[in-house]
């Protein structure tokens, strides 16, 4: 994000209502379609809630659509205030999760896993639906036993129907981010892997070597519930085939994620 | 910034200026033979500025006129009460009266940008805060603290450092690379690369790869020191450039080195003859599970004899390799 948005400062925007009567008038006059909307593309959906206070607004609002999913993405365990809320069916709240050491390396000022999965509980207990993001994955001498301890973890947890979807994706950054995390951390072991420039202009770690991590999450996971939405986020087509055997719209249970606005097919309501 | 005015334009004798004060300078390099050459065929164009013996501006070319071995020059003297200003000191006017005067004919090279932010907050004691918002959008650089850091850690490099990174192109993002490394080996390791000639790029692609490697391996850059090869091995130093950079890159990247052998190998096995050609450049980065095969013809002859090279293509042991080499199983 460092690298992309070229600030340092954090942007919290005070205009709350008019980004809600937009999204309200959007979703009026697109009614047959069903829409995925989430705040936590560019920050973390919850790590300043418990000051801005935009869930009290943001929540009950998505509530009442008819039309669209909220999805709440954060690495804090922030959950407070949600859970004095009713959010109908109608907010997903996301975890980007990643093993202890990860977090304790990289992943500065955040919730421990334990501190996440403890508030996903919570959530889900409140009747909020759960999903997790495992991104990003970053590979280091043990990865696979951590990584598999992460998904066990998730389940000891959370119940497997009460996650929407699970999505992966590898560590990738473009080359300028690198001279900015560099510049901070100048030991970091971030950008040791052997990784390489794709088509997007990204840098990856190698496809055989990320392709083989996916497939080990995957597994993983399926012995839990073969049948939860696991899609990839920002990957090519061939990493899709590589590991599925098959595009993202070919896949079964993912219609409801990359259909053409289709409901997620385990929306409950 | 002050606006000072030049009392007046004078003859003065060479020999009372104080050459040896350069408080005002911050011209690198300070090559003053070129310049000499120029003042002998045109003059003495732009007159120098004084502030009493003190040079404000153009120091390169009393220096100049001094090697022409000229006993008087025309120079211009600052108005004293125009430097009598509440908020900013005079020894900053006439520092910011050097920099507009140059500014108004070139840019100043990196290594001048950071004499400049050196002498702003050592010699005349300007806060960070001030120097970015006074000094940074009028040199070029990017209003921010770590640029004047980078800046001010470039001006401590030895000054045979600081003038391959002028003769090289050498950018600040570049040299960067290698801020962290012990001084010693530092200084070492960039004579040896410089030396081969390399631009901006190539050059942040080898440090790139050492500073990589260090942390790869846990180890200390001092391992490219073992790499420095000063036998004459009969090529150029362009050639040994490029074999240091290869024998890095495979330490970087040994899975990716032995893969992209493979494939090499294998599109050299294939013996088209010019008619069909496969692209290398998808299959080289591994993010393709497809094989690009280009066909080129005139006429329909040419077109016959790429369709009997694709049959051949087709049925050759190295074409099954590639396909093997490009598929992954997981």
């Amino acid at each position: 994000m460092q690298g992309y948005i070229n600030n340092e400062k954090i942007n919290i925007y005070t205009n709350l209502d008019d980004a809600l009567s937009e999204t309200e008038r959007f979703l009026k006059s697109n009614k047959n379609n069903f829409y995925r909307i989430g705040t936590g593309e560019l920050t973390d959906s919850l790590s300043l809630d418990v000051r801005t206070g935009h869930s009290k607004i943001i929540v009950p609002f998505f509530a009442s659509t008819k039309n669209a999913l909220l999805e709440l993405k954060t690495k804090s365990a922030n959950t407070d205030s949600l859970l004095k809320l009713n959010p109908n069916g109608n907010t997903v709240v996301s975890w980007s999760l990643n093993p202890d050491y990860i977090i304790d390396m990289y992943e500065n000022n955040t919730a421990s896993l334990k501190n996440r999965l403890t508030a996903a509980k919570k959530c889900q207990d409140a009747g909020y639906l759960i999903s997790f993001h495992l991104d990003p994955i970053i590979l280091y001498s043990g990865w696979e036993n951590s990584y598999n301890d992460l998904v066990d973890k998730v389940f000891s947890y959370i119940r497997p129907e009460s996650i929407m979807w699970i999505s992966i994706a590898g560590f990738r950054y473009p080359y300028p981010l690198k001279t900015v995390i560099q510049e901070r951390f100048p030991n970091t072991k971030l950008f040791s892997g052997e990784m390489i420039r794709c088509k997007d202009g990204k840098f990856r770690y190698l496809r055989p070597i990320r392709a083989k991590a996916y497939k080990t999450l995957i597994d993983k996971i399926n012995k839990y519930d073969a049948d939860l939405p696991i899609y990839f986020c920002m990957e090519s087509p061939v990493v899709w085939k590589d590991v599925f055997g098959r595009l993202p719209h070919k896949i079964d249970n993912l219609r409801g994620i990359f259909g053409d606005h289709i409901r997620p097919v385990r929306f409950k309501n | 910034m002050a606006i000072i005015s030049i009392d007046k334009y004078k003859t003065l004798d060479i020999s009372r200026i104080d050459i040896k004060d350069d408080t005002y300078s911050f011209s690198f390099p300070e090559k003053q033979k070129e310049l000499a050459k120029s003042i002998k065929k045109n003059g003495l164009l732009h007159p120098p500025i004084l502030h009493f013996d003190k040079i404000i501006c153009g120091r390169r070319r009393i220096l100049a006129c001094r090697l022409l071995g000229y006993n008087k020059i025309k120079i211009g003297l600052v108005n004293n009460k125009s430097l009598k200003n509440k908020n900013i000191s005079p020894a900053i006017s006439l520092f910011d009266l050097n920099i507009w005067d140059n500014l108004s004919i070139r840019d100043p090279n990196i290594i001048e940008k950071a004499i400049i932010l050196n002498k702003l907050l050592y010699i005349f004691k300007l806060q960070s805060k001030n120097i970015i918002n006074s000094y940074l959008k009028l040199l070029n650089i990017p209003q921010n603290n770590l640029y004047i850091a980078r800046y001010l850690w470039l001006f401590q490099l030895p000054k045979n450092i600081k003038n391959a990174v002028l003769i090289n192109n050498i950018a600040l993002d570049t040299i960067n690379l290698a801020r962290d490394w012990p001084d010693k080996i530092r200084n070492i390791i960039l004579n040896y690369i410089f030396s081969f000639g390399f631009g901006n790029n190539k050059i942040k692609e080898i440090l790139n790869l050492i500073t990589d490697i260090a942390v790869r391996e846990n180890t200390s850059v001092e391992f490219a020191l073992n790499m420095i090869d000063n036998k004459d091995h009969g090529c150029t130093l362009y050639q040994k450039g490029e074999k240091f950079t290869q024998i890095l890159t495979k330490r970087r990247f040994p899975t990716h080195s032995v893969y992209k052998e493979k494939i090499m190998n294998n599109l050299n096995k294939l013996n088209l003859d010019g008619s069909t050609l496969v692209d290398a450049n998808d299959l080289l980065s591994w993010e393709s599970d497809t094989l690009c095969i280009k066909v080129k013809c005139r006429n329909k002859d040419e077109l016959e004899k790429a369709i009997k090279q694709l049959n051949i293509l087709k049925n050759s042991q190295g074409f099954k390799e590639l396909q093997d080499l490009i598929k992954i199983s997981v």
